[in-house]
């Protein structure tokens, strides 16, 4: 791996609101959805950033904001360098080669109308990056055998592949364009368990191999666990906690991640019946309508007085080298 | 398909492809034995159109016909509403004109207008749902406006307006008077396909990789929203076709003396229909085929063109 210390993407201060629109005619802007708001955080050369946190935490928000597939509402992308929020379109589509996305739902995010070698081919034709036809189908070719598929499976159409088979063809996209960064988007949620530790496998071998960088978005702990060198804990659009994967599972200093971390379950029924819970009380506040202040204290275990009554923004302090958790939260639990 | 004779290795290599795509294609259409009857009355119907001036050279030829104005047209005073016999296969109609060929001629007219309105209008309709449905916006919410405006009119009441409008009777006008009442149903429908393709991970996966709009559109929208394209196309020529015979009917569509079977059923013929009811009989079956094979037709053509249906 390259030097550790090289920050191949900062997010500063990212913002990512949609707007509600009234119904009717005329449609008003009533309000909007705070799907992100204010997350800072910069992704090393060479590693593996695990991000956590409940369906709707704008983990998914945050991966498609960086890769500029919506237009962000605030704050900065700073890609190898250059702020993608400042590019133009034509720019932006060459930049497009540096940084991929593997998408959740396999089902889904093959065109079913394009064959496997046309949709894993299509980057390479989109960038130039063929010589020739020859050079085109072997690098295919190749791409096919690198995430484990046959060559001879080219010509078939995306509905005659396995849900893994799938997901292989979507990885296979991605490394089209050699790309160094890689968001991969919840990869494996949708595949069953046997398949996702393939996935999860391949996803690691390919790291070494092409020398990626990782933003890895999931909900499941132990997966992100295995695969993350650092770890980001969102919760309604803020990242809450973000520290080495060893230092966050070992000593959370976030209530949030503790109450996370509380719920995996532990493949030894002995150990497992004595393991103390957390559980949060209440609901996911709406995003259209966070509380003011720390957007966590309807559902902290022990607040405090200035948290419950204060209205200061969230931001991360950073008590420990490495080790930044939201500045409120660390005083009440 | 028989060029396995060439010398030329590729060539015969060529020719066996392309056979291989026949048989499959044969394989997926054998299994629906609706879809292809409708195939069959359609290419009839087509034959039909193609050959009709040899039919109704034997026409004539049965009838001992000498004149010389075309066959279709030809009056003849003595075979005014004949039942059918050995000169007049169909019988006659009221002016004694030969019903077998105006039928076969009909054929030509039907398929004209039934083309014509679902390719033109079906194109147009099917640009302006894709760009309503991926531009969006403000051109989208406009545009759907207009939709709406123009589905409020009944359709036949909004073609026979746009005859007044035109002021002629011609069949060309008739084909703008039957499409502009089309048009928004087949937006709407090609529209909200695209909507729902549009907002799929795939698009989004076109877009992460750089693809730009034409490539978006070309590649990934227009091939995911053809099916139900196809399917409203195909229903369209046999509504089409029922829309010109309603047209003609009430004898604002395609005039006289032109032989179309809607104007064969023309509420005149319906006074004969006791005396003679062979006047209204053919032409009514013919009519009733041609429409019920574009429609089954349509629906096989739909599972056959969509790989995901495939199998199944």
């Amino acid at each position: 791996m390259t030097t550790a210390t090289e920050n191949i993407l900062e997010v500063n201060n990212l913002k990512m609101w949609f707007p509600v629109n009234s119904r009717g005619i005329i449609p008003k802007h009533i309000g909007n959805i705070k799907a992100v708001d204010d997350v800072t955080f910069s992704v090393k050369r060479g590693e593996t950033l695990g991000v956590v946190g409940e369906s709707g935490c704008g983990k998914t928000t945050v991966g498609r904001s960086i890769m500029q597939v919506y237009d962000v509402t605030g704050g900065e992308v700073v890609f190898e360098g250059q702020d993608l929020t400042q590019l133009k379109a034509k720019q932006m589509r060459s930049m497009r080669r540096r940084m991929q996305m593997i998408f959740q739902d396999p089902y889904s995010s093959l065109n079913p109308r394009m064959t496997a070698g046309n949709i894993i081919g299509e980057p390479i034709q989109i960038h130039g990056l063929a010589e020739s036809k020859k050079d085109y189908a072997d690098q295919v070719e190749e791409l096919l055998r690198v995430v484990g598929l046959n060559p001879y499976m080219r010509d078939r159409y995306p509905h005659e592949f396995s849900g893994g088979q799938r997901q292989r063809i979507g990885i296979a996209r991605s490394l089209a364009v050699r790309p160094s960064l890689i968001i991969a988007d919840e990869p494996v949620s949708a595949l069953d368990v046997s398949i996702q530790a393939q996935v999860i496998n391949l996803l690691q071998d390919l790291q070494e191999q092409f020398s990626l960088t990782y933003m890895f978005i999931a909900h499941d702990l132990s997966v992100v666990r295995h695969i993350s060198d650092r770890i980001a804990v969102m919760y309604l659009g803020h990242i809450v906690e973000l520290a080495d994967r060893d230092e966050l599972y070992e000593n959370p200093m976030h209530p949030y991640t503790r109450a996370l971390l509380s719920a995996v379950p532990i493949p030894d029924p002995v150990i497992e019946r004595t393991r103390e819970r957390i559980v949060l009380e209440g609901d996911l506040p709406s995003p259209t309508d966070p509380p003011p202040g720390c957007v966590f204290k309807t559902r902290c275990p022990s607040p405090s007085d200035d948290c419950l009554h204060g209205t200061d923004t969230m931001h991360l302090i950073e008590p420990k080298p490495g080790h930044f958790v939201d500045a409120c939260c660390i005083n009440c639990g | 398909m028989t060029a396995q004779t060439e010398s030329d290795v590729t060539e015969v290599l060529g020719a066996f492809r392309r056979r291989n795509i026949w048989q499959q294609n044969w394989l997926l259409w054998k299994r629906r034995p609706l879809g292809l009857l409708g195939l069959v009355l359609c290419a009839f119907l087509g034959l039909a159109a193609v050959t009709a001036d040899l039919w109704s050279y034997f026409a004539a030829n049965a009838a001992g016909y000498t004149g010389d104005q075309p066959y279709k047209y030809a009056l003849d005073a003595t075979a005014q509403l004949v039942p059918p016999d050995g000169q007049n296969w169909l019988g006659g109609d009221r002016y004694g004109r030969d019903l077998f060929t105006r039928i076969v001629y009909g054929a030509q007219i039907s398929l004209y207008v039934g083309f014509a309105v679902a390719l033109g209008a079906g194109s147009i309709a099917g640009v302006l749902g894709v760009m309503s449905a991926y531009f969006g916006g403000k051109s989208d919410l406009i545009g759907q406006r207009i939709v709406d405006i123009l589905q409020a009119f009944p359709g036949l009441i909004l073609a026979m307006a746009i005859v007044a409008i035109l002021q002629t009777f011609s069949i060309e006008a008739t084909i703008v008077a039957i499409s502009v009442p089309t048009l928004p149903r087949m937006v709407r429908v090609v529209r909200s396909q695209a909507l729902s393709v549009v907002s799929t991970d795939y698009v989004l996966a076109g877009k992460t990789i750089g693809a730009g709009h034409w490539r978006l559109i070309w590649k990934y929208i227009i091939p995911n929203s053809m099916a139900p394209w196809i399917i409203v196309v195909t229903g369209q020529l046999g509504s089409a076709i029922t829309t010109e015979a309603s047209l003609s009917f009430l004898g604002l569509g395609v005039p006289e003396p032109h032989p179309s079977w809607g104007g064969m059923l023309n509420a005149n013929a319906l006074d004969f229909a006791e005396l003679a009811p062979h006047v209204i009989i053919y032409p009514g079956i013919a009519l009733s085929l041609a429409v019920f094979g574009f429609n089954v037709f349509g629906d096989a053509l739909r599972d056959v063109l969509d790989p995901r249906l495939r199998g199944r």
